[in-house]
């Protein structure tokens, strides 16, 4: 009998290991009780997102929580059937083979999850846990898994004798540590980590981080890294993925996407982590607003709602700070945050024209751009007449969905160095929109190659 | 005795189990200046949290205050007399009702990680920070509502007017913290403690809370315990810092003594041992072992088993805290190299890297 594993093609370091293209993952709720009442609603956790793993490189996702990248990187592993895409790994379609077929394929990607307790059996012994996916793939007989398994301790840095103790005599990091011996325990080329050390203590994830880039210089192991800690992906990643809310918004090489930073969300994230140095403090403008739903996502560019960098509409003309005041506007609706002259809790309504000083007064001090003049009127009406929601749908559509961001997905590539044509940067911003090339259609959808890193110098 | 607010003075905390005493606090001492921020940082284990709950009397079975002092403004927390060779609470320390009364709440208040647990999810938020205010301060219900309502607005909730009758759940996990943040704020207290407020938080949303407590701090004049286990957030946000490590507080000082003019092994291995958002390093040094238990902390100095710098000396010595300071503000360290009881004419162990004398 032929197993797929045969048909697995051999890849190079510094080769593509695993390519994903369009992959999507909508989850849908219509499988309870009431869906059939209120409709199915698609949380869209991942859509459209492409990327390529080279072999030997450490790449990582990142991304606050609920932006899609744990649901992104169990897609990749087939845990969760994506809802389309592709997903090849060393030459094999993953998404069209069953699961019993990939089974054997299994054995060349592992993954290491954030909680070291939750995931090592209590009942069982380290030794018989690191052997268990031996064991499940038929690896080795029973003398040999047992001193591959030895050695994996000693390789993890973990005393021999530790084979014959249970997980709770071990600290978080040593059960970290096992967690990593048993995922290299069928010598995979691929190792998914699922925030690796962000249950640890910041002394002991130095101690792990060490450990995991030693053993991919020994190994040539690839890393895919969910993290949502942009100081942890600095130091061991090679090439980086931002997302944001079930998009890639920008991926390079770790030098250009902290050196050079190009999308407003990303930006914006680097700018929130605390340096620790206490000399760099600054006032710094945080992110407004929280996440929007991924059940109704905002239209164009997901990030829009929050970005401080919105374009104006095609035409407009408006120069940069008679925009800057239209934003500001738009978010002082949206965010009702200008307060008219009453007391908080009374009903009392205002003239429109009230309503309207006072918006100039806010916002438009040197005068209203004639370009939104009626819209401000329009809006200051409703306003007028506590019709806050209505407001705020006149405004959206008649000037945030008339930008670029509301109307397009946006999809650049930028090259940061023309002398290396591989060191291009991927940017979901339109921003870039001049003099980069574009490539929106979904067949070529933001697939880029960097340098392979640390493992291939 | 004018411009301090808390002072915190040898204090132990001792958790009497079946297994033996844990030692959690094990004789600390600091103090809190009106305006000011402190930051208590450490790794777990370090008895952080410990030590805050003994200054706001909140410490568990089978935990107990077994000596120490804590004043704040002028009130005895904690206060110990000796009768017959043991140790008795003193007179004038707050009963458990004066605390509930005078105290919690009004005078300090607390923060905590996760603000679900905080919250109580059958009422709605407006109504349990209104509550909190009424109760803390003489505000008729009327007036306690305009103030919550002011409140929620001040800490950056979008409609607190339309928000205030929503439940927790209906809120984001940054908005949250935010109600905690303005209930505590809502009763005037002079000291809030804030126990890893933003540790669960994403970075963005950290930023925010950040930012807002910085300018209410300003605003307020209120002083903060902030409670950490993240340099950054420390260096972000304090004033001064104690750098606590296995029950003891092993550095004290200002916040750019701590950070550029550090003067214990410990906090220099925690610096070094933590990745850098702002610059790509290319080795990280990770600190040696893991935390020993508090339950039997080895002896001498008890960071001394994973210390780069440790001699025979530390094995046996107990450290005090000297004062070293020499930067701009005052600053401690527990360590022996900065005492004249034989750690330079001590053996090094082997493989440990040498230092000359100063």
């Amino acid at each position: 009998m032929s197993s797929t594993i045969d048909h697995l093609e051999d890849v190079a370091l510094g080769d593509t290991l695993l390519e994903a293209r369009g992959v999507t993952k909508y989850f849908t709720s219509d499988s309870g009780m009431l869906a059939g009442l209120f409709g199915a609603q698609d949380v869209e956790a991942v859509d459209d997102v492409s990327f390529e793993l080279l072999k030997g490189e450490t790449f990582a996702l990142v991304g606050e929580s609920g932006c899609g990248k744990s649901t992104l990187a169990r897609t990749i592993l087939q845990l969760i059937e994506p809802t389309s895409g592709s997903i090849r790994f060393k030459g094999l379609e993953l998404t069209e083979t069953s699961n019993r077929q990939l089974r054997p394929v299994r054995r060349d990607m592992q993954i290491i999850l954030q909680d070291p307790q939750a995931s090592l059996n209590p009942r069982m012994k380290v030794g018989q846990i690191i052997e268990e996916p031996m064991k499940a793939h038929s690896l080795y007989g029973r003398a040999d898994r047992r001193e591959r398994a030895k050695e994996l301790l000693d390789l993890v840095e973990l005393d021999r004798s530790y084979y014959n103790r249970y997980p709770h005599e071990f600290s978080g990091g040593q059960r970290q540590r096992i967690n990593l011996a048993r995922a290299m325990s069928t010598d995979p080329d691929l190792i998914v980590c699922d925030e690796p050390v962000s249950a640890l203590d910041v002394s002991v994830q130095a101690q792990i981080l060490n450990t995991m880039r030693e053993l991919q210089a020994e190994f040539g192991f690839t890393y895919l890294i969910i993290s949502h800690d942009l100081s942890v992906v600095r130091y061991i990643a090679d090439r980086v993925a931002v997302m944001y809310l079930g998009h890639i918004v920008e991926l390079a090489s770790k030098e250009a996407l902290f050196e050079h930073t190009k999308h407003p969300y990303t930006s914006a994230l680097l700018e929130a982590i605390p340096i620790p140095d206490p000399r760099s403090r600054d006032t710094r403008q945080p992110l407004e607003g929280d996440v929007p739903s991924p059940i109704d996502p905002p239209s164009g560019c997901r990030f829009r709602t929050r970005c401080p960098e919105l374009i104006q509409p095609a035409g407009w003309a408006l120069t940069e700070q008679e925009w800057d005041a239209v934003r500001s506007f738009v978010r002082g609706v949206k965010r009702r945050s200008f307060t008219l002259d009453e007391t908080p809790g009374s009903d009392t309504s205002h003239t429109p024209s009230a309503v309207e000083t006072a918006v100039d007064d806010a916002y438009f001090p040197e005068g209203r751009p004639s370009r939104v003049d009626d819209i401000v009127r329009e809006a200051c009406a409703l306003i007028a007449d506590d019709e806050w929601d209505e407001a705020k749908a006149v405004i959206e559509s008649r000037i945030v969905e008339e930008s670029i961001c509301a109307q397009e997905r946006p999809r650049y590539t930028v090259s940061t160095r023309e002398d290396v044509p591989e060191a291009n940067h991927f940017v979901g911003c339109h921003l870039y929109r001049d003099g980069a090339k574009d490539v929106s259609p979904a067949r070529d959808g933001g697939t880029h190659r960097g340098r392979g890193g640390n493992a291939l110098e | 005795m004018t411009d301090t607010l808390l002072e915190v003075t040898d204090l132990k905390t001792h958790f009497f189990t079946e297994r033996g005493v844990v030692r959690a606090v094990d004789g600390i001492s600091f103090d809190v200046r009106p305006g000011e921020i402190v930051g208590l940082v450490g790794e777990s284990g370090a008895g952080k949290s410990v030590a805050t709950t003994s200054i706001m009397r909140l410490v568990d079975d089978p935990g107990q205050i077994v000596s120490g002092e804590i004043e704040f403004a002028g009130s005895t927390i904690v206060g110990f007399d000796e009768a017959d060779g043991e140790l008795v609470p003193r007179e004038e320390m707050l009963s458990n009702a004066d605390m509930r009364r005078q105290i919690r709440g009004n005078e300090i208040a607390i923060i905590f990680q996760d603000p679900m647990e905080s919250l109580n999810p059958v009422y709605s938020v407006g109504a349990q920070v209104r509550e909190f205010i009424e109760l803390n301060r003489d505000l008729s219900g009327g007036e306690a509502t305009e103030e919550a309502i002011e409140m929620l607005r001040r800490v950056g909730i979008p409609e607190a007017e339309d928000r205030y009758d929503e439940y927790p759940h209906q809120f984001s996990g940054g908005m949250r913290q935010r109600v905690l943040i303005a209930m505590a704020l809502g009763c005037r207290p002079r000291l809030i403690i804030a126990d890893e407020p933003t540790t669960a938080l994403d970075v963005t949303v950290e930023g925010q809370i950040l930012e807002l407590v910085r300018d209410l701090q300003a605003e307020f004049d209120t002083s903060f315990v902030w409670v950490t286990h993240d340099m950054g957030v420390v260096a972000e946000l304090c004033d001064r810092v104690n750098v606590m490590y296995l029950g003891k507080i092993v550095e004290q000082g200002p916040i750019d003594d701590i950070f550029y003019n550090t003067k214990h092994p410990y906090t220099e291995a925690l610096l070094s041992s933590i990745p850098r958002p702002d610059r790509t390093v290319a080795e990280l040094d990770p600190i040696e072992g893991t935390m020993p238990s508090a339950r039997n902390p080895p002896r001498g100095c008890r960071f001394h088993p994973r210390c780069p710098d440790a001699r025979e000396a530390c094995t046996r010595i107990d450290p005090e805290f000297y004062d070293v300071s020499d930067g701009a503000g005052v600053q401690y360290s527990a360590c022996i190299k900065h005492a004249d009881v034989g750690y330079w004419d001590s053996e090094p162990f082997d493989g440990q890297r040498l230092e000359q004398p100063p």
